[in-house]
């Protein structure tokens, strides 16, 4: 699903990612993790395309990212951030369904698939609400169904639940495991949080001088 | 692992199958970005309005001026005819010999023969309302006349003076020192007219540039959570255009409008009281109303088309 070959990224002549090589499978559960600063998000920008000027290679269902449309490779991936990105004058239903409309999805289609989404992330009866009456863990979900509407292969977070409570970040791990056992979706998520990942038993790479380790 | 319940759906849930074709199509796209156009200037109410008002103060003086550009010319004409000195022949006298004469002498630039039926047609302008007086004219014994443009202006009265004592000439008509003042001036105006549009069509362009940043500014977060979500760049893009241009639109739309009323309550009535002078043509105004028009669309998309140029890089 996801193979990265020897990946480079300087800042100004600074090394942050070296020789960075990996394979993440079709349906895999994946954390990375990593002390801040340690490019575990600059790694994830560079899948969903935020930066584009790396060495080395990253392929993405076989084809290889720098080749393909930004549109198209960010069609295959949903993102989610530490920070939500939902937009604060759409509801929760448009903030969702704003994710089949940019693609152009069918009106019908996207209200059905929207409104079962919700429901999957507990948010059913709460469409009508806008982002700030909703509390940080409902949000996240919110933002986790927008990535989802389009039926992605693949899941990044980023951070997802470093602005979270405990209870609530663990909620929020719980609901992604959900989707991933489900529905097959590969979920890659950045993370420092070293005693709730522990809960789960998935597959840990470690981002440690610019390398990503087992 | 712990699993947090969900609340059982009402709906069958959808399964998120990966690789499950999804159907998109274009009209439906057209459809949402319509609406956030809409919605677009809605949320920038103010900097749109702003844009709005310019580029119809723009086009509505821009329009006038073309209008009264023609004006001007019917004006420059008229007193092109003035300032010409107009000289009736004796009938027993053949004309094109006397014209040939007073184009051979040093004072004189220029000479042409204006016939009866030319005369007849400036006068059938001339009493286009009251075409009593015309007929008048008409049936009376109107000569054929010379008309004589000097090499100096100044010396008008010396020579018309000069060509009114010279026999076979039985009466000439010359300009006055006004006429060739007005002549100057219409000349003037209209050439630092163009001036004044170019400058004012530019602030239009900038306007709809800084409106349209602002509007960028306003809805970064938009734009960036649109294209993470997989958007094609081209059609972000496209809706601040279709935006630009809508914006264009409705101002040039209004300019049309206040043009036109320009036409009717001042140009039109002083044709209907100068009709000798002024000859606005139908066409003319039509041409002007959809010039102003495609102008403001040009306006709208040339200012927004500068301010999203580097915009998507950065999404």
């Amino acid at each position: 699903m996801i193979q990265m070959k020897h990946v480079e990224k300087s800042y100004r002549g600074i090394p942050v990612l070296k020789d960075v090589s990996f394979t993440i499978d079709p349906g895999e559960f994946v954390f990375l993790k990593g002390s801040s600063g340690s490019g575990k998000s600059t790694l994830l920008k560079i899948l969903y395309r935020d930066i584009e000027d790396y060495g080395g290679e990253v392929q993405l269902n076989g084809q290889a990212l720098r080749l393909m449309p930004r549109y198209e490779s960010r069609r295959l991936t949903g993102t989610i951030f530490q920070s939500f990105e939902l937009l604060d004058r759409k509801t929760v239903y448009e903030n969702v369904a704003l994710a089949g409309e940019v693609i152009g999805r069918n009106e019908r289609e996207i209200r059905e698939e929207t409104m079962s989404l919700l429901d999957r992330v507990g948010l059913a009866g709460k469409e009508d609400r806008f982002p700030h009456e909703l509390s940080g863990g409902e949000q996240q979900r919110v933002a986790i169904a927008r990535a989802l509407l389009n039926k992605p292969l693949v899941l990044l977070a980023d951070e997802p639940t470093g602005n979270l409570d405990p209870e609530n970040a663990e909620k929020i791990l719980d609901l992604l495991k959900q989707f991933n056992e489900s529905d097959g979706i590969t979920m890659f998520i950045v993370t420092h949080a070293e005693e709730l990942t522990r809960k789960f038993a998935a597959r840990t790479l470690y981002v440690k001088g610019g390398r990503v380790e087992e | 692992m712990k699993i947090t319940k969900v609340a059982a759906p009402e709906t069958p849930p959808v399964q998120l199958t990966v690789n499950q074709p999804i159907t998109t199509t274009s009209s439906q796209l057209l459809k949402y970005y319509m609406r956030d156009v809409q919605e677009g200037i809605r949320r920038n109410a103010g900097a749109a309005l702003a844009t709005i008002l310019l580029i119809f103060i723009s086009l509505t003086i821009t329009g006038a001026m073309v209008l009264m550009k023609t004006g001007v010319d019917d004006v420059i004409d008229y007193l092109n005819d003035q300032v010409k000195i107009k000289v009736f022949v004796d009938r027993q006298v053949d004309t094109e010999q006397v014209a040939e004469i007073l184009a051979g002498t040093l004072f004189v630039s220029h000479v042409e023969i204006e016939t009866r039926d030319e005369a007849l047609a400036k006068l059938q302008r001339l009493f286009r309302n009251m075409p009593h007086l015309f007929e008048s004219f008409r049936d009376s014994n109107l000569p054929d006349a010379i008309l004589i443009e000097l090499a100096d202006q100044s010396q008008v009265e010396t020579v018309a003076r000069e060509l009114a004592a010279t026999r076979g000439i039985t009466d000439v008509i010359y300009a006055q020192e006004f006429a060739a003042q007005v002549l100057r001036w219409s000349n003037l105006i209209s050439t630092y007219g163009v001036v004044v549009l170019l400058i004012f069509l530019l602030a239009s362009v900038l306007t709809v540039g800084i409106a349209m940043n602002l509007s960028l500014y306003q809805r970064q977060k938009d734009i960036r959570v649109k294209l993470l979500l997989g958007a094609k760049e081209s059609h972000v893009r496209g809706q601040f255009l279709l935006e630009g241009v809508v914006i264009g639109f409705i101002g040039s739309l209004l300019a049309a409008f206040a043009v036109y009323l320009i036409y009717y309550y001042a140009l039109y009535q002083l044709q209907l009281r100068f009709s000798a002078v002024f000859d606005f043509s139908v066409m003319s105004l039509n041409l002007t109303l959809l010039g102003v028009i495609l102008f403001g669309l040009l306006i709208g998309l040339i200012g927004t088309y500068r301010t999203t140029r580097k915009m998507m890089k950065h999404g």
